[in-house]
């Protein structure tokens, strides 16, 4: 792509339009520099590892795309056209679906209630829970997702069942992009490699999916490409099959620079 | 082959739990406890005073129930969306006072529109403060208490509004369909309306959303500032058709009218099972609690029991029911 950042080399060729686009996306918050310049392609059907350190700008980035946060500057495209994302409602509206870090599930209130959070069936404001239980039935016996009951409160299910819902949920909810936010973050063995499983599956069913991880044997693992971020700037962007972890390390922490100096 | 035993045995039994049961286990548990404690007192009193256990002592209770339970449902919408209307029972003092000056002035049914529609107008003042402007429900609405308790007693100069038409008595003192009260009807009614409202509808979802976790509900697209200010307004409403029984029960305005009330309708919603901190509870649960307030204080009347002993015994039960309540959140989050 030639709108590639002037930090980013032109190594990453892909195919096709991009289902989301962001072009020359910067946030300051008053002196500080979150994100400056930052251009970034989602692609149909993907799965996009997001890295960089502590504070390079993974969360402002995904926070821009969720709507939680209105950039300064800088334009977002879905399929081609200039989209208006200025809160998390334009943003579920539009298909983007972001499953945070600490999950956002609501523990008092059941899976059903969980799953459908913000867009229950409805029929002049009256909920049709036969329809959410038809659908959470479907959906989860489709990402194989075992969970003991749909009326337990979420509070007591496990870290892994708590994603899988969450999960569950941007699925629902009719979502073509979901955003995990550290999604093997306090998960056992088991239940990451189940996460990550369900993370292809996602892939599989023709989403595209937004990971941002700090664990790069997870993004290798299940990632297509890789965006690194450092500084509030892209400052790279490789194909899995096309790079090593050593050089990923390196963008991260810009050690390359030096050598290349 | 032990293995395949052990399976199939389990798997209907997901199933069968996978069926529409409303409410967890624990939360009925509560419920329970105060439907069995509601009981022991009825047996209790029948047995002290048989004067209590007859029927048309019973539709008593119910019509002496209708207002608090009016106000508890208003304070269990404001409490299970993690906030507090201390001003509900200010509101009913104003409301009383003006409505009558407004029944004097307007006619009965314009009086009785002018009264719910201020009311309303409070809750919604309540609920501005608090959704738009992020200022803390106890300290909004413990404001908004001593505000309305001033005006009443200002427009009134602290004397009740007589001479209201007689008909106007007929709502919530002298009106009966059949052998039921006319309040008890009404406070009914709203109950089945406002249950309906926080279990069937994306409304109440909300409610239950914000109370939880109101980041949680605010990223998943609900619009948390319209949700919470459209409770206060209910509490405020509510209070207001309780100010109207109240009021036609005295057939006058009174200024006075619902004072202490507020504490009484947390002291409900607490007994119902309540969670202090919002996100969980029932309607079903509150009105049972309505009910073991209105059971217990007819039946230490009729026992002969002064009035302060009434206030120690609610006292003793809201504690004990909180102590409960505390334990079942800790269970939960283990």
């Amino acid at each position: 792509m030639q709108s590639l950042g002037t930090a980013v080399d032109g190594r990453c060729q892909t195919e096709g339009r991009p289902l989301l686009e962001l072009r020359g996306i910067s946030k300051y918050y008053g002196h500080v520099r979150a994100l400056e310049e930052v251009d970034f392609e989602l692609y149909p059907g993907e799965i996009l590892a997001l890295v960089g350190d502590n504070g390079a700008g993974k969360s402002t980035l995904i926070k821009v795309i969720s709507g939680a946060v209105i950039p300064d500057w800088g334009e977002i495209f879905l399929d081609g056209r200039p989209a208006r994302v200025r809160s998390p409602q334009d943003a579920v509206s539009l298909g983007i679906m972001t499953v945070y870090q600490h999950l956002a599930l609501i523990d008092t209130r059941d899976v059903l209630a969980n799953l459908f959070l913000g867009r229950e069936p409805s029929r002049w404001g009256m909920i049709d829970r036969r329809k959410m239980q038809e659908d959470a039935k479907r959906v989860l016996d489709e990402l194989k997702i075992s969970i003991p009951s749909l009326v337990v409160p979420v509070g007591i299910l496990s870290g892994g069942q708590r994603q899988a819902v969450a999960i569950g949920r941007a699925l629902l909810q009719g979502s073509r992009i979901i955003i995990l936010d550290e999604p093997t973050a306090a998960l056992g063995v088991e239940e990451t490699r189940r996460v990550l499983e369900l993370t292809e599956k996602l892939r599989t069913g023709g989403l595209s999916v937004i990971m941002i991880s700090h664990n790069l044997h997870h993004v290798f693992a299940v990632a297509d490409r890789i965006t690194v971020l450092r500084g509030g700037r892209r400052v790279g962007m490789r194909r899995r099959s096309e790079t090593t972890g050593e050089e990923v390390v390196r963008l991260i922490t810009g050690v390359e620079l030096i050598d290349a100096n | 082959m032990p293995e395949p035993l052990p399976v199939q045995p389990i798997k209907p039994q997901i199933e069968r739990r996978q069926l529409p049961v409303r409410f967890p286990r624990l939360r009925l548990t509560q419920e329970r406890g105060v439907a069995v404690s509601i009981v022991v007192l009825v047996v209790i009193f029948s047995y002290l005073q048989p004067r209590f256990a007859n029927l048309n002592n019973f539709l008593n209770i119910t019509r002496q129930g209708a207002e608090p339970a009016l106000l508890a449902m208003g304070q269990a919408f404001a409490m299970i969306a993690g906030g507090f209307d201390l001003s509900i029972g200010a509101i009913t003092g104003l409301t009383s006072a003006v409505l009558a000056y407004a029944v004097l002035g307007f006619g009965l049914v314009p009086g009785i529109a002018i009264g719910i529609l201020l009311g309303a107008l409070i809750g919604l003042t309540n609920g501005t403060l608090i959704a738009r402007y992020r200022l803390p429900p106890f300290i909004v609405t413990l404001g908004m208490l001593s505000l309305c308790r001033g005006i009443a007693y200002i427009i009134t100069g602290g004397l009740p509004v007589l001479n209201l038409p007689r008909e106007f008595a007929y709502i919530g003192g002298t009106g009966y369909v059949g052998p039921l009260p006319l309040a008890t009807i009404i406070a009914t009614t709203i109950f089945v309306v406002l249950y309906v409202l926080l279990t069937r509808f994306k409304f109440g979802y909300y409610v239950y959303a914000i109370g939880g976790d109101e980041s949680a509900a605010r990223l998943a697209g609900v619009n948390v500032r319209q949700v919470r200010t459209l409770v206060y307004v209910i509490s405020g409403t509510l209070a207001a058709i309780a100010s109207v029984l109240l009021s036609s029960r005295v057939n006058s305005g009174q200024p006075s009218l619902g004072d202490g009330s507020e504490l009484l309708s947390v002291a409900a919603v607490i007994i119902g099972g309540v969670r202090l901190r919002g996100g969980q509870g029932s309607l079903g649960g509150v009105m049972l609690g309505v009910i073991l307030l209105a059971v217990l204080s007819n039946g230490l009347n009729l026992i002969n029991m002064s009035s302060y002993v009434q206030l120690v015994a609610i006292g003793l039960i809201v504690m004990a029911a909180s102590v409960g309540s505390v334990i079942r959140g800790r269970r939960q989050e283990d």
